[in-house]
Parts: C-alpha cells; structure tokens; sequence
C-alpha cells in the first residue's frame, strides 16, 4: 500500500522579502547591508537592528558558511517530509555573518556537525519559485 | 493611577481534573470542572469572580475570548487579560491577575486551563491527537524556518546541539531531567505517566531519537485535562481557607521570534528576570526551595536554570546531576511530573503554579518538599521566545 505524500509548505512572502525570492530564481542569495552601518541582515526586514536606520542595499552572499547548530529528524513534523527522515536541519553561519536555516543534502544526515563547512545549492520546486539548501562544501 | 489594594495578592484556590487522554470528554466540560473546583477550594463560587485572565475553553480565536467564559457562568466581569507566554501562558497570568487586584480593577481573578474534544463554534486547541497536535506545531515558525520540515521538538533540538557543543552538555544530564520527572509523577495521583513506574538514566538513551539529541523520553506528553486557580487580595486571602500562597516577585524576556535573529541560541534570559523576580521578593538563590520549570523537552529546564542563576552559564548539565531535582535533591524541580511526566495538556503552565501553590501550602503528601517556604517558576512558551519567572511564598519577607 502507497500513502500519498502532500507537497511540502512553501514559504509565504510578503512585501518584504518578494525581492529575496526574486533574487533565488536568478541564482542570487540575497542578504541586506544596512546602508547607515553595514550591518548584516537576514531573513530581510525593513530596518537595521543595530542602528534602526530604513535605509539598506541588497548584497548577492557568496553561497558559503558553517553549521552553527543542527538536528537530525528522525519523524517527520508534517507528512509532507515522512520519505525525508532521517533529514538533518541545520542552521548555517553565512560568511557574511547572516544565519540562514535549511536542509542538508548530498551527504549522510548522521555526518553533519557544528562548524562543518557547507554551501548553498539551489532547489526549485516550480518555475515560479526557487528554495535554498546546503551541501558540504 | 492610585493603588487602590495595599497589600500582596495571592493564590488561594486551586484545582487539578483528571489528566490523560479523556477520550470523551469535551474541552468546556473540563473547562468547567476546573473552575468550579478552583472556586471550591479557595471556598469562592462564580458569583465571586470579576476577573479572568487567559481565554475561555477552545481557544477562541475572535475579539472576544472572554465571552465563552461570560456566558458560560452567566457572571459579567470588570477585567480581563492575556499574557502571551505559549505554553507558560496560564503561568505569567499570575501578575496580570495580582496587578489588577492591586490597581483596584477587580478583586478576585481567575485562571483556568482545559484540553479536551473540542465543542465549540470557534473550538481550536492541540488535543491530544499526538499527530494532528505535532503537525500544527510544526507550521508555528517563520516563513524561513517551516519549509525546512522544523518541527517544535527540532526547535530545541538545535538549542540543544549549540549547548552541548559550547559547554560539553552531555546526553545522560538530559536524562537525569526526564528521570526525576518521572520520578514525581509516581508520587503524583492525577500524573498520566505515574502508573508506567520509574526510568532510569538509560531508559532515557535507550528511547527512540526523535530530533538528535532529544530522545523519546526527553519529550513532553500531548494529553487532555485541565486547571484553575483564584488570586485575590492579601486582606481576602487571609480571610479564606486556606494558607494563602503570594506572588512576591516576577519578570518577563521577550528574546527573539526567528530564530535567525536570535543573539544566542543556548540562553534567553536577555533581562534577568529572574535577578528582578527575586530583588522584588527580597530574596536570594539560596531561598528558594523548589521550582517549576517549563519542561516540553529536557534541554528546557538545564537552560533555564542557567537563565535562571541557579548556577552558571553552561553549568546546567553538572548542576542537574546526580538526582539534584528529585524531592530531596539539592533543587526539587517539577515535582509534580512537569509537563514530561505529568501533563502537558494545553496551557500547561497553570499545572507549574498549581504545584507550587499545593507545595507551599504543604498539602503535597507523599511528594511534599520539607519546609516549603518560597518557589520560583520559570515559563517559557513557543520555542522559549518567551519567558517569565515568578517566586512565590507562604510568608512576605
Ligand atoms: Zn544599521
């Protein structure tokens, strides 16, 4: 007996990270410089935390980082992910300084650790939207 | 405004239902029982009642979450409030009820929690569906978190890796949190997981993983059942029944919401609020005689304990060891069960009040604390984005 698989969340967007998700389809991950104090930000939101200026620029991050933390999922939160376990989850220190969550693949969940070297590769579930994961660098 | 209440308020009636899976019943009936109860034992009735904090049974999620409590017991009320502490929610409700009772804007404040079937219009709640409540957990992060297949148990799972990765937390000092938890519950009538016995540290490592490195055993229980509890003014606390049981001190930490954000993902006490809780109390670490910590997973309680300054930053996993949270230990924590052992059924955090209250009032019978003067409670909600610390006494200092 097969069980049908759901398709897995999408991310919503709002008016704030719509250029974000434009930049994923061009194969840019995009990350925000404060244009007061060249903070570093992300998921995108319109102001700096340090210096609470509006003002900030969109910088293409260079795609490479370590894993800060992480977990391997052994059952699944949603069916959509019940063929993925054991899947690991890892939360990736950019080099820009931005931390930035998603899944690892191309590698054994069970192999991934804090500071494991990794970089972003693109994972397009449909024409009108591009996601993000990581593999080992 | 002038503070129309001299004095400290202070809980005066509390009440626990039967906790478990309740096939059957319905989330208002318990809803009901636990009210009813609570006013009982504090020798109050509805009529008594001008303020409620926390929304009535099924989670209404329209403007007017007051209205099912209102209607169901046919009593206006004069205030109402909400704190927004997940979880912890029916704990942190304790100073939003004692400053309205010091404000002069209502005298005697109800807290009430209930899980059960849903049976109302706008019925809402986790249930005790393990599935359907995991499922709806996983969807609470951001838009930048949920996609990945997070899952609340990963949440803390991830804060467990940070912590064991900076300061050398080992698996088997998570454990020793679930082993006193279970522990307490074997002394605890209403504790759904009491009647399975006591485990073992290796019990705990044998467990399925579910989220490395939480294992089964390290996870709260989704059930069903339900609480309650009075606060009023000291002048009427003294006068009711039982030994009054005062707020004397409280703090709130707002951290972060996304993780991504978050400055540390292994401590959230960004305003000591536990420092503040106990410089209002008049009192100091060594105090206090038990607590009651916010324990969906073991991770929880060795983070807030360190939050909390029961010991230092990082030294949570040698503080716990050893059986310092069992009932004699050098810290009874949860001494009910917690929400690993006991319940977690919806807003669990009044269980976290309702054991201390019954503690200090020294009514805890095979389970009681020697002596149990001054509690400190340390709520979290969500993915401990949200946090409070109350201390709570039989005496003011
Ligand atoms: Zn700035």
């Amino acid at each position: 007996m097969t069980t049908a698989i759901p398709d897995k969340p999408l991310p919503f967007r709002t008016s704030w990270t719509q250029s974000f998700w434009d930049g994923t389809k061009r194969g840019e991950f995009l990350i925000q410089r404060c244009s007061n104090c060249d903070t570093p930000r992300f998921p995108p939101k319109p102001v700096c935390s340090n210096c609470w200026s509006t003002d900030c620029r969109e910088v293409p991050a260079a795609g490479t980082g370590t894993v800060y933390t992480f977990t391997v999922q052994y059952r699944a939160g949603v069916p959509a992910f019940a063929n993925d376990v054991p899947y690991a989850i890892v939360l990736v220190e950019l080099d820009e300084g931005v931390r930035v969550m998603s899944d690892m693949v191309n590698c054994d969940a069970e192999q991934v650790h804090i500071g494991m070297p990794v970089k972003l590769v693109w994972d397009p579930p449909s024409e009108d939207l591009t996601m993000y994961k990581f593999e080992p660098a | 405004m002038a503070i129309t209440a001299s004095g400290t308020p202070a809980v005066v009636g509390t009440y626990v239902t039967e906790q478990g899976p309740l096939e059957g019943r319905t989330t208002s009936s318990i809803y009901v029982e636990s009210v009813l109860g609570a006013l009982a034992d504090a020798g109050l009735s509805p009529g008594d009642v001008d303020g409620l904090v926390g929304a009535g049974p099924g989670n209404p999620a329209l403007w007017n979450p007051h209205g099912v409590y209102v209607d169901l017991f046919g009593t206006p009320l004069r205030f109402y409030a909400e704190a927004k502490v997940g979880a912890g929610s029916p704990g942190a409700a304790i100073a939003l009820a004692a400053s309205a009772i010091r404000e002069g804007r209502a005298e005697v404040v109800l807290v009430a929690n209930a899980a059960g079937a849903p049976d109302m219009a706008h019925a809402g709640g986790l249930g005790a569906d393990r599935d359907s409540a995991v499922a709806r957990m996983s969807m609470l992060g951001s838009e930048f978190e949920y996609p990945w297949g997070t899952t609340r148990i990963a949440d803390y799972a991830m804060y467990a890796q940070r912590h064991m990765y900076e300061y050398g937390t080992k698996p088997e000092q998570l454990a020793e949190v679930a082993v006193a938890a279970r522990y307490h519950a074997t002394l605890t009538p209403e504790a759904v997981m009491g009647p399975r016995g006591p485990i073992t540290i290796d019990d705990v490592l044998a467990s399925r993983m579910i989220a490395s490195p939480l294992h089964l055993l390290d996870c709260c229980l989704i059930n069903n059942g339900g609480g309650a509890y009075v606060v009023t003014s000291e002048a009427r606390a003294r006068s009711l029944r039982h030994d009054p049981v005062f707020l004397l001190g409280f703090g709130e930490n707002y951290p972060f919401n996304d993780r991504h954000y978050a400055r540390s993902l292994s401590g959230f006490d960004t305003h000591n609020s536990a420092g503040q809780a106990l410089s209002q109390a008049n009192l100091t670490h060594d105090d206090i005689d038990l607590a009651g910590v916010s324990d969906h997973f073991t991770i929880n309680v060795l983070i807030e304990l360190e939050d909390a300054g029961f010991c230092k930053k990082g030294e949570g996993g040698s503080f716990v060891e050893g059986g310092a949270l069992q009932i004699g230990g050098r810290l009874p924590t949860n001494t009910d069960g917690g929400y690993l052992s006991h319940s977690h059924a919806g807003g669990c955090g009044v269980f976290t009040v309702i054991e201390a209250v019954t503690q200090l009032r020294r009514e805890a019978g095979a389970r009681q604390v020697q002596d149990a003067t001054f509690a400190m409670l340390r709520g979290t909600g969500g993915a401990m984005q949200a946090s409070y610390t109350a201390v709570l006494g039989r005496d003011i200092p």
